[in-house]
């Protein structure tokens, strides 16, 4: 639990919005701010920011430039605004919530990202980095595949290198990081980060399952394997990099492609 | 859909209408299994119009084919662009699969039987 009081901004113009949230908010001991202009955010950095997503995506970037890595960052969406989510995700957004609000979600949110884990929301760009963050959903699979190569092409990496060798293994870390390690669970979060050095690009897929060993994983272009429908995935990940490195626990990859 | 199916002579020809991967392999499961509950014996997947198939499209490939077999039927994919060509070797399905450059060369290929 938090020592002094959290606060919470609310970037709504919606009468309903704002009257749903402010005292579910006080009933978390936060202190709720309701400010849809930029020009009228407080200059200390909210705990939470809720950004609702009727008014577009480009807020979401407007907070993400005005608040530091230790606010979390909230979509909240309905059923006109849900087609915006994956945008919202993609500028920096941590997590979303339905309206009308689910009082027991909200409380859960608020616990997940300012009561428990406090630490940094992602940082979308800068010059050496991408990261970003998204459901355990595959839905979000290509369009995540797509921005870390977007990335790498703009940082002028090697075209076939790129499309080839980094979207296919990346692709395969993606789905196996939402499909096995959170297995599909709404509620569980893939997290993306790529860095860029001078000599090489490295990129980590973290899920928040219990991990695996990559070492029982059997070669599936071995004779008795060829006729298997699975287990191509890892082999394809790790014949497609230059390097490829798992932390202790199992739920990260790091694939490492040299310049 | 992300395929769409044709006939030419006694060949069913199912055309993937880009990318197979584990967001949309089932439909195309889905699709060729039907095929062949109906009695088709010749199947051609056609991959001219797509840029990336990744595991789980190439394990798809692989229990269709096996099924196709076992049901007496034959299997040719079609116009693998050199990206797909390259995931074909490193995962050795080129030795597991019959490809042909184009359509019209897996259709000779498969009506010549």
């Amino acid at each position: 639990m938090a020592d002094a009081p959290q606060r919470a901004l609310i970037c709504s113009t919606r009468t309903a919005v704002i009257q749903a949230l402010v005292p579910e908010l006080k009933e978390l001991d936060a202190v709720p701010h309701v400010a849809h202009d930029p020009a009228e955010w407080p200059r200390e950095p909210p705990a939470m920011v809720f950004l609702d997503l009727e008014m577009g995506t480009q807020l979401v970037s407007a907070a993400r430039r005005a608040f530091g890595p230790d606010t979390s960052f909230l979509a909240l969406v309905d059923n006109e605004s849900a087609s915006r989510l994956i945008g919202a995700f993609a500028a920096g957004c941590n997590d979303y919530l339905f309206f009308p609000i689910n009082t027991d979600e909200l409380k859960l949110i608020w616990r997940k990202h300012v009561e428990l884990t406090r630490k940094p929301a992602p940082s979308r760009a800068s010059s050496d980095r991408v990261a970003l963050e998204f459901p355990s959903d595959v839905a979000y699979l290509e369009e995540a595949v797509g921005e870390i190569v977007r990335a790498c092409e703009e940082r002028e990496i090697s075209a076939a290198r790129a499309r080839l060798n980094l979207r296919v293994a990346l692709g395969e870390a993606v789905a196996n990081a939402i499909l096995y390690g959170n297995r599909q669970d709404p509620f569980k979060r893939v997290r993306v980060r790529a860095e860029f050095r001078p000599d090489r690009v490295a990129v980590t897929v973290t899920d928040e399952g219990s991990g695996f060993d990559p070492a029982v994983v059997p070669d599936p272009t071995r004779p008795e394997n060829q006729w298997r429908s699975h287990g191509r995935g890892l082999f394809l990940l790790q014949s497609l990099m230059d390097a490829v490195e798992y932390n202790d626990v199992g739920n990260a990859v790091t694939l490492v492609l040299f310049r | 859909m992300t395929f769409t199916t044709g006939r030419e002579n006694d060949v069913s020809v199912f055309s993937m209408d880009g990318e197979l991967t584990v967001g949309n392999r089932q439909d195309l499961k889905r699709g060729v299994l039907d095929a062949v509950a109906n009695g088709d014996r010749k199947i051609l997947i056609d991959f001219a119009q797509t840029s990336y198939i990744d595991s789980s499209g190439l394990g798809v490939l692989v229990s269709l084919s096996k099924r196709i077999r076992e049901s007496g039927g034959e299997l040719r994919l079609a116009a693998l662009n050199e990206d797909l060509g390259t995931l074909f070797e490193l995962t050795r399905l080129d030795t597991l699969f019959s490809i042909a450059d184009d359509r019209s060369a897996a259709l000779a290929d498969l009506t010549d039987r």
